[in-house]
């Protein structure tokens, strides 16, 4: 499997966002294929592909059902199938076409460009400590929250704590689950707080790696024709607008 | 400009950056309590609207966002297109606290349905020019039935959404409200926005 560079993997994926909004359907469609085929070379992509196809379908699925059925501004039928609105089905194309182009290539930046690795680079080119710690502590909490939370209902249920019944009892439910979460992390907040403190976090330095990871020649080149496709897509959408 | 950039600087203390995250991990972890106590509603953006209370509205934007972009990669692949609602609730939120909303509850709630309203006006156009009108919280089908009356799919989507978000917004308040109203003064003193918390006499 070929590493991309962080960097290379964000353009990438920016400039094929940037296009679908440029290209007309059938260009989306083209590119939306380009970037199926690359993910479907990878294993994180074809894993991640497979986990969101639940979503992905659904909603496409929606998109032409209801598209096609209900589309007020329509007056022509599809052939023999007189319930099947024309314009529906196209304004399904169009937005389906964008909507895969803008999922795979976010796709591609997820599983080309590990979180931590981009915002590690991110954070050596200037986003702010702060900010890149936020990112990379809540991807490391979700998961423990995850657990507190059932641990947490576990624990209010056998104190008499009843999850059932109707929709208010069950709302309330809610209070005595989160409260002692936040409760914790924020005396938890404070505890890191301190080790942050003493490692400087807040202060305006510039951070350092031991490791530097340059961007290589040739993916330095695929970045600029990446950006020189979007500018030529973006000027011949102002010709076409002004003529 | 430089103000704004000094008045995010001061949300981002020592203190207040692990709370940060915890409020993004906090938005995707509750789903979880959600379906498990069968609730009709999502609830989402709870610790957005805490830690927007707690620490201020740029650190409620932070923690939304960061959920959004997290979420899109763990959870939902859509999350980080609705980046400018969650964005939206945060400041609105830390916002209305600074201006005393979190008093009293007739306040709270109003502050919710507000920001319901809105929510559902900013996400509109994401709704209708990205998905084509196919919603995440699984108003579709209030989207069609609008249409089919002869509304334009903006108009729809956009009365499909106030059905929804004022009550998920309203409850999403209350919860944060009853949640920050409890920590304990101890805690507090480490937040200065605390005082915002304090009821009215």
């Amino acid at each position: 499997m070929i590493r991309l560079h962080p960097y290379t993997c964000l353009v990438i994926a920016a400039g094929a966002v940037c296009e679908s909004f440029l290209l007309s359907p059938k260009g989306n469609t083209l590119l939306a294929f380009a970037l199926l085929a690359i993910l479907l070379t990878r294993t994180s992509g074809r894993n991640l592909l497979w986990r969101f196809s639940v979503h992905i379908f659904g909603v496409l699925f929606f998109i032409f059902l209801l598209n096609s059925l209900i589309y007020p501004e329509s007056s022509a039928r599809i052939g023999s199938l007189a319930i099947l609105q024309k314009e529906g089905v196209l304004f399904a194309y169009k937005i389906s076409a964008r909507l895969l182009v803008l999922l795979f290539s976010q796709i591609l930046l997820f599983t080309s460009a590990e979180p931590h690795r981009l915002i590690e680079l991110m954070m050596q080119r200037g986003i702010g400590q702060s900010v890149g710690y936020v990112f990379l502590y809540a991807i490391s909490l979700l998961e423990l929250l995850r657990r507190k939370l059932t641990a947490v209902v576990a624990a209010q249920q056998s104190r008499g704590l009843r999850i059932g019944g109707g929709v208010f009892s069950r709302a309330q439910a809610l209070l005595p689950i989160l409260s002692p979460v936040v409760f914790s992390y924020l005396k938890e907040s404070i505890h890191r707080s301190m080790a942050l403190t003493l490692r400087g976090v807040g202060l305006r330095t510039s951070y350092t790696t031991l490791f530097d990871e340059q961007q290589p020649l040739h993916e330095r080149i695929i970045s600029i024709v990446v950006l020189v496709a979007v500018c030529s897509s973006l000027v011949l959408s102002l010709l076409k607008w002004a003529i | 400009m430089r103000s704004l950039v000094q008045e995010m600087r001061k949300e981002l203390t020592g203190t207040s950056v692990p709370f940060i995250a915890f409020g993004a991990a906090l938005n995707l972890a509750l789903g979880q309590i959600i379906t498990l106590l069968k609730l009709p509603l999502y609830l989402d953006l709870v610790g957005t609207v805490l830690v927007a209370i707690i620490v201020g509205p740029w650190a409620g934007v932070l923690s939304g966002v960061v959920a959004a972009v997290i979420g899109g990669l763990y959870l939902n692949p859509y999350l980080p297109y609705y980046i400018p609602t969650v964005a939206t609730v945060g400041l609105l939120s830390g916002f209305m606290a600074s201006k005393g909303f979190f008093k009293t509850w007739p306040k709270t709630v109003f502050a919710g349905l507000l920001q319901g309203f809105i929510a559902a006006a900013v996400s509109a156009p994401i709704t209708t020019y990205l998905f084509g009108g196919i919603t995440l919280a699984g108003t579709s089908f209030v989207v069609a039935y609008i249409r089919s009356t002869g509304q334009t799919l903006l108009k729809s989507v956009f009365f499909a959404g106030l059905a929804a978000e004022p009550i998920d917004k309203g409850l999403t308040y209350i919860l944060a409200r009853l949640i920050a109203g409890r920590v304990p003064a101890s805690l507090m003193v480490y937040y200065p926005r605390a005082r915002y918390l304090e009821r009215e006499k």
